[in-house]
């Protein structure tokens, strides 16, 4: 076989004087990375998937906490009285799990599109800056989380009126202090449902693959903290799952708000870290 | 586009990754001259997609050092924005428009949503632009993502197997436009197996193999060193070994080839071949001039290369 060298006339390497930048040539923002993935969040495979969900199991949420506690009443299994003034958002105790699932699923959903469809290789290649890349995901995925969290809420004070005549709960205190009362729970679940997101960000993140991040992430919560709470009480106190319901609650008998944050708190940087350093020196060979 | 750029579009040294024992790419020295085609060819396993991943930043170098457009390409960020590259197939979200895929990577890379429209009717997609990619042909998409790789008007396009399973008619389709692209005064590397189409459209040609450089320079140089031969069956198989023996009597080289014979002669010689044979007694059924084609030359090169295994760990 003949090998041919390399043509010495072109090995002397040259000196690239500068380009002058065309018109079509852009400044790369993080405003522009942001809408960028918001842009492709806006498609109905998933905000019309992901807020149809949110609606059914808020829709489900309600009913099981006004109409099938049984014989121990309405309310029977969340620890709020629905009663009380905290009554109005009671159905969130119950959604926040379920909602979350939502989220986790979506935001992973979300990371792993981009490995499966060979999108991240333009991005990256579009915008070396891996961390403008994350944090516009971030971005858009938490604006969407915040308009789901929006629905829900909408949904569990609207369907809380509506059930309490039937369940013959009293809405007498409801009234007081009701803005307040909606919008300090409105804001703590969106925060317990966001950190649902963040988990299923960064296992997706660190697994590329959707199916590995939503079944690990149900898996976790339903199987893995479900059944270590049963066997072992007070076990899962300080685990993801239960810090974020109690966030989600305002704080529970179990842990202070205050506390609940804290943890919460960290384990979401702590994800987000892992992430961010995951993706920043992962070779992008999808 | 405007571009005031001379000597090369990429100039890097050393450039070497390994994937565990895997040497993907082993201390490759790559030239690319600014303006035209540049057709970047090896075996299956040779290295390209891992060079052309490293170039863009998806991959780290283990080794090496460069430059992309003047700037070092430890740096991929300094170059992006004149850069555009479809790697592999297009990457595109199936379920919304050509448009929305488009503005997506636009609103990225901070060009204006006006430039959506300009390289829509470069690749001759604006009256599909609403359409759902996934109702796109393979061709059509592959046209996007051209189109995707043209958004910051780059001044180097890299284009991995841009051809990759399209029909005949696609393969002129996006062999026009790449030619048109680089007489736009763009550089084009098109890294691809079908030999026939870097033939057609390259001016410059990278052969690498077992991820080293094997030959650069233009293409008619590497035709040059192309083998020029003559074709020469007999109507009586029989009088095939004589004449073989006649022709190397004289001097010429011969060797067997699909029932006949091959001479290692120019051409213009054809006509002592046939006198030859004619002074035997030999009728001849076909004497046919030949010159090796660039996948001739090539296949020669990299002789049992095909399919090779990469180069584990080797010196």
């Amino acid at each position: 076989m003949t090998t041919l060298i390399h043509n010495p006339d072109q090995t002397a390497p040259a000196t690239v004087e500068p380009t002058v930048p065309s018109e079509g040539a852009g400044k790369r923002t993080l405003l522009g990375a942001i809408r960028s993935e918001a842009k492709r969040l806006t498609r109905k495979s998933f905000t019309g998937v992901g807020l149809a969900l949110v609606v059914f199991f808020s829709l489900m949420a309600a009913v099981v906490t006004f109409l099938a506690g049984g014989d121990a009443g309405p309310g029977a299994g969340i620890a709020v009285d629905l009663e009380s003034a905290q009554g109005i958002v009671a159905v969130l105790s119950m959604a926040g799990n379920l909602v979350g699932i939502v989220a986790l699923s979506l935001w992973a959903a979300a990371v792993a599109s981009d490995y499966s469809t060979g999108w991240v290789r333009l991005m990256v290649a579009a915008e070396p800056r891996r961390w403008r890349l994350l944090f516009g995901k971030l971005v858009a995925l938490s604006r969407f989380t915040i308009v789901a969290t929006i629905v829900a809420t909408a949904i569990a004070v609207a369907m809380a009126y509506l059930l309490a005549g039937p369940a013959g709960v009293s809405t007498a205190a409801w009234s007081v202090g009701v803005f307040g009362t909606v919008l300090s729970a409105w804001l703590n679940f969106t925060l317990a449902v966001l950190g649902w997101g963040v988990i299923g960000f960064t296992v997706a993140v660190i697994g590329r693959s959707a199916i590995v991040a939503i079944a690990g992430g149900i898996g976790y919560m339903m199987v893995f903290e479900g059944l270590l709470g049963l066997l072992a009480e007070g076990a899962t106190t300080y685990l993801p799952g239960t810090v974020l319901n109690a966030v989600a609650a305002g704080g529970t008998a179990v842990m202070a708000y205050g506390t609940a944050m804290l943890l919460a708190t960290g384990f979401v940087l702590a994800a987000l870290v892992i992430a961010f350093a995951v993706f920043a020196r992962r070779d992008i060979t999808s | 586009m405007q571009t005031e750029t001379s000597g090369m579009a990429i100039s890097a040294h050393g450039l070497t990754r390994r994937f565990g024992d895997l040497v993907a790419v082993n201390d490759l020295d790559l030239e690319v001259p600014a303006g035209g085609v540049i057709g970047f060819v090896g075996p299956n396993g040779s290295g390209k997609s891992t060079t052309i991943r490293m170039l863009l930043g998806l991959i780290e170098l283990d080794e090496g050092e460069g430059s992309v457009l003047g700037a070092s390409i430890a740096d991929p960020n300094a170059y992006a924005d004149r850069v555009g590259s479809l790697v592999e197939n297009p990457a595109l979200v199936l379920n919304i428009s050509a448009r929305a895929n488009l503005e997506s990577m636009a609103l990225l890379r901070g060009v204006p949503t006006s430039r959506v429209d300009e390289v829509l009717a470069i690749v001759g997609l604006d009256d599909r632009a609403g359409d759902a990619v996934a109702d796109y042909s393979l061709g059509i998409k592959q046209r996007l993502g051209i189109a995707i790789a043209l958004l910051s008007d780059p001044e180097l396009l890299l284009l991995d197997e841009p051809t990759n399973g399209l029909d005949p008619a696609g393969i002129v389709e996006v062999r026009g436009l790449i030619r048109q692209l680089a007489d736009d005064g763009r550089t084009v590397v098109v890294s691809s197996h079908l030999l026939s189409e870097i033939e057609a459209a390259a001016d410059y040609l990278i052969v690498i193999r077992f991820g080293k450089l094997l030959f650069s320079g233009p293409l008619h140089d590497l035709l040059e060193h192309e083998q020029r031969f003559v074709d020469v069956e007999t109507e009586d198989r029989s009088d095939q070994e004589s004449l073989a023996e006649r022709y190397r009597s004289i001097g010429f080289e011969v060797e067997p080839e699909n029932g006949g014979l091959r001479v290692l002669v120019d051409p213009d010689r054809a006509a002592d071949l046939n006198r030859a044979a004619i002074d035997l007694g030999i009728v001849l059924r076909r004497l046919v001039p030949r010159s090796e084609t660039l996948e001739d030359v090539f296949l020669r090169m990299t002789a049992g290369s095909q399919d090779a295994p990469l180069n584990r760990g080797a010196a």
